[in-house]
Order: structure tokens, then sequence, then C-alpha cells
């Protein structure tokens, strides 16, 4: 069949769009009023959570914890404005009665623009009703709709801080978390945080701008010295939140511009790291390899249907995937020079190393391979770890500090590593299992050589899975007994690394034996996933009380439970249908029976196939 | 269906794997004891036991996981994963689901299931041994698995853990162990020697009478706590010597400290005690870890015979032969955070036997090897609370561990056989490929 000069190169116009799509999405982008130069103003260093990074980080980290969004949508004038511009306008918000802030900002603390932000987001029907705020969509609510009741929610988040964790209710949780926020403005609002000002005198170098500013003033009078850098950066915040305040839009640009411009030149290598993070944070990567790996899925699928376009389709979707996994690589390299760490050091990083792992080792099988399940499986589990990444960057910052004991580079770059490699090859072996019980039941596709294919891919991976989570696990007892003296304590998180090993031991053990074949052991690779989402997550909802199960915690438990019992129905009904009713092994048509595997041979090892 | 393959999965033992079983009888040894020892011996190398074992041992590790959800860690250590029977509640079996613990069903323990393990393992390749290519690497996982397994068995048995407090400027030679308490009862001898005698916690058992001819009473134990907390007494004080009267306190029990707490805290126990001398009662005494060490640091004085033995209930304790000095501790935090970035312990060790001081420093992943111990930086005191307390003290977890090499040495055989054995399977899937 004679292809027409687009079929022809399709994957070559796929891997364009592709390259297109995330360059459109690095040029900066997003605000409703780009004549004020709110992204300078995300530019300036502060010291937040242990780390020099830039305000744009810190004003998208609190917006995304009080509002689950890092810009402001508007509904009223229907625009969305930038973390940076909300966080400005909250610091411009003061108390009329604050002597500091209150007297720099007078037009702000009249108006407190920030209190009509509608970015606090209530979705809990009985706190809604404390407030005397009625359910509307979105569920984002400003301080000014229900600021009568500010006092009730402190009072009773103090009350419910006296509880023992264990026994708090949804409510008080919920109670809580509003409070948190609101306590979170308010330390904005007076200037208290970020750290901002720096200082080469003392130990602990930077300095909230109202301790600061009120220094600085005192120095001067007493005629003692302060350091340039303090002074430069207080004068500098003074010039910028007063121009602000007085909505004089060109002063307010020449002061961040100039302070900016002598910053480049005074710690190039610090504005260098700014610049790239703003840049990291406006181009929000893993996002965009999210929404890459949607359409991804959907390609690969329609190109399991026998249509003259299958090949191409397929070939298009393997050149998209690796534009988007080349950004993705990219992205976490990135993230490894601004945190200087090795590239797991907490949840939200492990999962999306884990969704770079699955993406790379699907390449791998398609590559081998080149049916277009390994695609799909590939861009499923990329999606899936990327959708939950994003919601544990709800949590905040995702580039935190690490408490003494695993501040190690050494242990962080082998153990870790080993163990989230290990997880994300048991993601990988479970969803092509999963792969097999769908093809297999609904569709014809999962014939002769396609079906030895997938389970050999399986194989494969449980293998390099076996090496990576048995490496992982003792790399993790070597750094317990380095660190502790003790190999092994039975804690749960190593349990839950050690139910990994156990699991893929047992599949493997049972294939070798005779006991599963392709359809047992896909069975058993799906409920491989239970075991590894359990010890990736499970183990961290142990110690909470019944009551807990309320929280944000709670709900993750719950979305953990019911995506297992799901994967746990997919494995049973893989199990127990017979195989004669799957659609791919139906008869009357006379078939290779896909169900078998080749003869053992000696040694257990699969024997090389005849065909 | 393939019935060649079905009869290679059933007799995995075959030496021979796909060997028709008809050859069998031709390489049958003579004697009849033979023939029933190979069979017992494929029997017992089934890797049908292998998978059996590895699913039981799957719901053992779940379980005692589950169980550290109420239950002390070290209790789990002890019943689910060194015992050789344990009795599981059904709260534990239903995923903590329900809360029914009176209802519990016996499950081997992880004794009893290594134990089988072991013997499937050795059976297995006794059995099935060849040296050959492709069996190195899977004699060598194996061989490193036992090891691992030997390793733990001997942690369990013969490793030692305590805790050495330190203040700045001070010597300690006490180790203590919170995982058990002892009543120790101390008669002062001159300005150098103490009489000591000890009674282990574990004979300090609801009911029991410890009489000892190195006793100076007789112990009726009215009341013992694994954990314990001292509040007010607002009716009727259960002692009526001691401390407990003259602060007007009580202890009461708490539950133990379970192994999945966020905030782990030691069991802090305390026991009512009734002493005798001969048919006299001497009193009622509340003796608690928590007037001894915890938070007094107070030794109550029980007089017999006009001498004044001190006794207390406390941490287990050993001395060492040798003091360690602290000279200084410092603790670092991230800045601008409560997050500590870094503790560290400046000590000497002054052991009269070697004449020397040796002068190092402790912290995080930096351990003090001294003899045949290890001592890591555990924790720090501090006067107050946060980053904004001076440290005053710390903490060192001091180890004694003979197998401690086995887990490092097993690493190294396993790690190299899955790369052996899996690096084959790799280069024969790619020269399969490259043929085709």
């Amino acid at each position: 069949m004679k292809k027409s000069f687009f079929q022809q190169y399709l994957p070559q116009v796929a891997a364009g769009v592709t390259i297109l799509f995330f360059g459109f999405q690095m040029l900066p982008h997003g605000d409703a009023a780009l004549d004020w130069h709110y992204r300078d103003f995300g530019r300036l260093p502060v010291l937040d959570k242990g780390r020099i990074k830039p305000m744009d980080t810190v004003a998208r980290n609190n917006l995304m914890v009080i509002t689950h969004r890092q810009s402001y949508y508007d509904a009223d004038s229907g625009q969305r404005y930038s973390a940076n511009k909300w966080l400005l306008d909250v610091m411009t918000s003061p108390d009329s009665r604050d002597p500091v802030m209150g007297a720099l900002c007078p037009n702000g603390a009249k108006n407190r623009y920030a209190w009509d932000y509608k970015v606090f987001r209530i979705e809990n029907d009985e706190l809604l009703q404390a407030l005397g705020l009625k359910m509307r969509d979105g569920l984002r609510y400003s301080i000014n709709e229900f600021g009568a009741k500010v006092g009730f929610i402190e009072d009773r988040a103090k009350a419910i801080d006296k509880t023992p964790a264990k026994e708090r209710t949804l409510f008080d949780a919920k109670v809580l978390e509003l409070a948190h926020h609101l306590h979170m403005i308010a330390e904005y609002s007076t200037a208290w945080f970020p750290l901002a000002i720096p200082d080469a005198e003392v130990a602990e170098p930077w300095h909230p701008f109202r301790t600061a500013v009120v220094d600085v003033f005192q120095a001067r009078r007493a005629g003692d010295p302060v350091a340039p850098e303090t002074e430069d950066a207080v004068e500098t915040y003074l010039e910028v939140l007063r121009k602000y305040d007085q909505d004089d839009k060109p002063g307010f640009n020449a002061a961040l511009t100039k302070y900016l411009a002598k910053l480049e030149k005074q710690s190039p290598a610090m504005m260098g790291k700014i610049n790239l993070e703003v840049f990291f944070n406006e181009f929000a990567p893993f996002y965009q390899c999210l929404t890459i790996y949607v359409v991804l899925a959907l390609v690969g699928a329609v190109s399991w249907l026998n249509t003259a376009w299958s090949t191409q389709l397929r070939r298009a979707a393997f050149g998209a995937m690796s534009v988007a996994f080349v950004v993705h690589t990219a992205s976490i390299i990135i993230r490894i020079y601004l945190q200087g760490k090795p590239p797991v050091t907490n949840l939200y990083s492990s999962a999306i190393f884990i969704g770079w792992g699955c993406v790379g080792i699907c390449m791998i099988a398609e590559w081998f391979y080149s049916n277009g399940i390994a695609t799909v499986v590939g861009s499923v589990t990329g999606f899936c770890t990327l959708i939950i990444a994003h919601i544990l960057s709800l949590e905040g910052d995702t580039m935190q500090m690490l408490v003494a004991v695993l501040d190690t580079n050494f242990w962080l770059a082998t153990h870790v590593t080993c163990i989230t490699l290990g997880y994300t090859t048991a993601f990988v072996a479970g969803f092509m299992g999963l792969a097999y019980i769908g093809l297999g039941m609904f569709t014809d596709k999962l014939r002769g050589e396609v079906a030895t294919n997938l389970s050999r891919a399986t194989y494969g991976v449980l293998c390099a899975g076996m090496f990576l989570s048995f490496v992982g696990t003792v790399l993790g007892g070597l750094w317990a007994d380095y660190s502790w003296g003790r190999f092994w304590g039975w804690d749960p998180k190593e349990n839950g690394a050690l139910l990994i090993v156990i699991w893929i031991a047992l599949i493997l053990h049972a294939r070798w034996g005779g006991m599963v074949k392709q359809r047992g052991m896909a069975v058993l690779s799906v409920i491989g996933i239970i075991v590894t989402s359990w010890s990736w997550f499970g183990t961290n909802f142990l110690g909470l009380g019944k009551h807990a199960y309320g929280g944000s915690q709670g709900e993750a438990m719950m979305w953990l439970v019911g995506l297992d019992l799901l994967i746990l129905s997919i494995a049973g009904l893989g199990a127990w249908m017979p195989l004669q009713q799957w659609q791919s092994f139906r008869p009357p048509a006379k078939l290779d029976p896909p169900a078998t595997p080749p003869p053992l041979s000696p040694t257990g090892i699969m024997a090389t196939p005849t065909h | 269906m393939d019935q060649t393959a079905i009869k290679a999965g059933m007799t995995p033992i075959g030496a021979n794997g796909t060997a028709s079983p008809a050859k069998e009888p031709a390489v049958m040894p003579k004697s009849e004891l033979k023939i029933l020892a190979v069979k017992v011996l494929r029997a017992l190398a089934s890797l049908r036991i292998t998978v059996t074992l590895f699913a039981m041992s799957m719901l053992l590790v779940f379980w005692g996981t589950l169980a550290q959800a109420d239950t002390g860690i070290w209790t789990v250590v002890g019943t689910y994963f060194r015992g050789f029977l344990v009795w599981v509640p059904l709260k534990v079996i239903l995923f903590n689901c329900v809360d029914n613990t009176a209802l519990r069903i016996p499950f081997p323990g992880g004794l009893s299931i290594g134990a089988v393990m072991l013997v499937n393992l050795l059976a297995a390749h006794a059995v099935r041994f060849k040296l050959a290519w492709n069996r190195a690497g899977i004699i060598l996982i194996h061989a490193g698995i036992i090891v691992m397994m030997l390793g733990e068995l001997i942690t369990h048995l013969y490793a030692v853990e305590g805790r050495m407090m330190i203040m700045t400027g001070h010597a300690a030679n006490k180790v203590f162990n919170p995982r058990y308490s002892e009543l120790a009862i101390v008669l002062p001898v001159d300005a150098k020697n103490d009489q000591v005698v000890v009674v282990p916690g574990a004979l300090l058992q609801v009911g029991a009478k410890i009489h000892d001819e190195r006793l100076p009473f007789d112990i009726e134990v009215l009341d013992y706590m694994v954990n314990s907390t001292i509040i007010d007494v607002k009716d009727k004080n259960p002692a009526n010597k001691g401390i407990a009267v003259v602060m007007n306190e009580k202890a009461i029990a708490l539950p133990e400290t379970a192994g999945a707490d966020t905030e782990q805290k030691e069991d802090v126990p305390a026991a009512y005690l009734r002493l005798w001398r001969g048919d006299k009662v001497l009193g009622t005494w509340l003796f608690s870890v928590f007037y001894s060490e915890v938070f007094y640091d107070y030794i109550q004085e029980v007089p017999v015979d006009g001498k004044n033995y001190q006794v207390s209930l406390r941490f287990k304790q050993t001395r060492r032969p040798y003091y360690v000095h602290l000279d200084k501790v410092t603790q670092k935090f991230y800045p601008g955070t409560d997050m500590a970035k870094d503790f560290r312990s400046y000590v000497r060790v002054q052991d009269p036997a070697v004449n020397q001081e040796r002068k190092l420093e402790i912290y995080m992943n930096a351990p003090m090897y001294y003899g045949g111990e290890t001592f890591y930086q555990a924790g720090v005191t501090t006067d107050r609370p946060g980053r904004a307390g001076n440290a005053i003290g710390t903490t060192l977890q001091v180890v004694r561990n003979p197998g401690w090499i086995l887990p490092y040495a097993s690493c190294a055989i396993v790690g190299f056989g899955l790369l052996i054995h899996f690096g084959y399977t790799l280069y024969r899937f790619l020269e399969r490929r490259t043929v085709r």
C-alpha cells in the first residue's frame, strides 16, 4: 500500500509538534497585567525553608497550598493573575494599626485589596456552614466573605491544637487547615516573612523585611555601619512596596530593574540559579509532560485498531514520547542542579522519578517489540505518576531540606535511587499485566507472538525489578547499620520494601516452577501494583488513628484503598475468567495456544522459543 | 495445553528438568533407604513449598507491620519475626478494619518460616546442584540469602544495643538499654565501692514473690506497668512509703508505645512493690523509671537493719571499663528553619587500660568505633526545645553486633549473583534476537 506523504512523515511531524508545544510553553506567559513587572518581583532572592530561592517559588507554593493552583483566577473580571501579583497584594495589604507596614502602605491598609481575593479553598460542608458561606462553583472564598468569623476560627484552632491528633474530627482538621492558611497570610502582610534581606555580618544571614527595616534605620540614627547588601535590599523593598501602594508603575518597575541588575553583577551564580528556577516554575515541565502523556496514551490506543494508519501512528507516538522523555529527563536534571541533591529526596520527587523510569523502561520495551503496547503502558504510568506528583505538590515546596540523618548524597544516590527504580519496575510490570488482561479479554490483539512478547517483556522487567528492589532494600539496611548500628529494624517502611522483594521473588519462582504461565504472571504482576503502592504510600498512613482518616491524608488513604480494590478486582477477573472466554483466546479460530509458555530448560530459565 | 510444560512444572526438583520421569529408575541408587532419602529431599526441594513460604512470609511481614499500629515495635519483632508461633489478632488479620483483638489465630512466626525456607533452599540446591555458568548466579544468590538470614539470627541472639547519655563537661561509662528494666538494690560500702544486687524486670510479674539470699528483703509485686505516667493522687495513695507519698503522686498504666507512632518515645516502666523483712512488712513503695532516670534522677532509700539501701527501678544498664568524656556538643539548623542539619559530639575516650586519650567527633553517619562497639550520634539534650535551646548533652547509641559484617557480605554476594544470573539471561535474550 502506498503511503501518502503525510502518512510517511507522521512520526517526524509528531515529534516536531511536540517540540513546538514544549517550546511554546517555555515562553513567559500567563499574566493579565504584564506592564507591571511582576516577573521581576518574582526574581527577588529570598531565604525560605533553608534554601535561597526566588520569590516566585515562595508565591507559587503558598498560593498552591491555599488555593491548589499556581495562579489566581478572578472570576469577576475573567482575568488570570500570577502568584507574584497575589503575594505582592498580600504584602501591601497590612493592618492599618501595624506601625511598620501600615505606615508604609497606607492605601493598601485602607483598602486591603488582598482581602478580596477568592483564594481560600473551603470544601467542607460543616465549615462552610460555620462560616456562614454558601457552597458555590470552584469552592473558593475571600477573607472579606467570612471576615467576621476569623476570630472564631482562631479560637477554635487553639482549642483543637490541644487535643491529641488521633481524636480530631474532619471538621477539626479543616478548621486547623484554614487557620494555618490565615496565619500564612498574616505572616506575609506583616512582613515577618519571607526572609528577604541578606546580611553579611551575622551567622544566620537573612532577615525578614520587618526587622531589617527597623534595624537599618536605628543603625543609621546611631551612626553604626550597615552592610551594603542589607541596605540595598531594604531600600529596594521600601521603594517597591511604597510605589506599588501608590500605584506608581514606572517607579515600581525601575526599582526592581535597578536592584536586579546590581544583584546579577554581585552574585551571578546565585542569580543564575534563581533565573533558572523562575524559568522552571513558569515552564512547569512535569505538567506539560503530563499533557503529552495523556495524548500519547490515546494515540497509542488508537494505533491498536487495525487501520492503514496503525504503524505510522505507533511510530508517531513513539517519536513524541521520545521528545517528552527528553524534557522529563532534562527537568529532573535541572532539579538535581537546583537542589544539589540526587533525584529522589521526598515523595514528590519519587513520583516524578518513577514516572520517568516507567516511560524509559517502556520505551526500551517498545524499541524491542514495536507493538504499541509498551507506548500505552509507558504513557499511562507516566501520566498516573505525574498526577500523583501534582497532588503531592499541593503540600508546598517540592525541594525541601532533609533532616540530618537523610542528608547524605551517597546513600540518597544509591539506596534511594535503587529502591525507587525498584518501585518503577514493579509498576511497569503491573501495568503490562493490566494490558495483558485488558487486551486479552476485550480485544483479539493478544494472539501468538504479541502475547508471548508482552509476557516476555513483563518477565524481563520483573527480573530487573528483582535486582533493583533487592539491592535497594539491602543498601537501605546497610545505611541504617552505618547510621545507627541496626541493619534491619522491621519498621513499616523497611517491611514495605521487603514485601516487594518477596513478591517479585514469588512471581519468578512460581513461573520457574511452572505454577503460573503467561496469564498467571500477568495477574500476579497486577497484584504487585498493590504491594508496591502499599510500600510507597500505605506505610505513611499507619500511625493515623481512626478519626484522622478525615484529613487530607485520610482522603489520600481512601483513594489508595479504592484504587487497590479496583486493581484487585481486575486481577481477580483475570484469574477467574476461563481463557476460552477471553476475546483473544476464543475458539474456533485455530491459533497457537498463547497461554502456554515454552518448555522449561533444565535450569528453570525459559528455554529458547522454537518459533 | 502443552503437557510437557506442565510436567516440567510439576516436578521442578528434577535435576534434569524436562527429562522424562521414566528415565529415573536407571539412575536410581540400589539401596531402598537412599531412594527414600532422595524422594524426601526432592519433596522438600519443591518450588511449590518455596512459593507457599513466600506467600506466608508476606502475610507475616504485612501483619507484623499492621500490628505496629497498636503494639511496640520490639514486642512485634519478638513475637512475629523472632518467634516460632504467633497468635495474630483478628484486628490485624482484617487490616485493622475491626477492633476485635480478643480473637486470635495461630500463624508460624519468622523463625519457623525462616527455618523451613532454609531447609527448602538447601534441599533444592542439594538435588539440583550442578556447576554450570547458568547455575553460578543462582547458587550465589541463594548462598548470599542464607548468609543474610544467618546475620539476622546472630543479631537476634547476640547483638546488644544501648544508649549512653553524657552532659557537656562530664564523662560517662554507663550504657543503658531502654527496652529492658531492672530493679537495682545498692548498698554503698565505701567511697569507691558499692554492693549491687539487680532483679531483672522480667521477674517483676504481678503477684510474684521474690526471695533470694542476696536480697536484704523479700519483694512482693503488687503491680507492674510496662509503660506509665505519674499523676497527682486524688483519692488513696497505693504507696505508703517513699517519694510517691512525699509528692502525693501515683503511677497509672499507659499503653505500650506503638511502633507506628510518629512521636517515638520510650516506655516508662513502673512498679508497686511491697517489701518484706521476714514476716514484717516494711511498706509499699512506688518505683518508677520516671523517678530514677527520666525526670528526677532520684533514688529512694529503704532502711533495713540500720543500713540504707538505695533502691530504684531503672533501665537495664551495664558499665564500660573506660569513660567517654563530652567536651562539646553542637547542633546546626538549616537557616530560617527548625530543621536540624547536623548534630555533633566532640568526645574523648579515657581508657585506663591503654593510658591514652582518643579525641573524636561523632556525628550523623560518622560513628566512633571503640572496644568492639560502635557509638552513633542519636540525639542532643537541650535546655529549651527548638532552635532557641542550647545543646547541653548528647545521647549516643551504643551497639555491639558480632554479626555486623554478614549483611555487607550478603549484599555483595547476592548482588553479584543477581548480576551474573540476569546478565546471563539478558545476554541470551539479545543473542537470540540477533540470530533471528
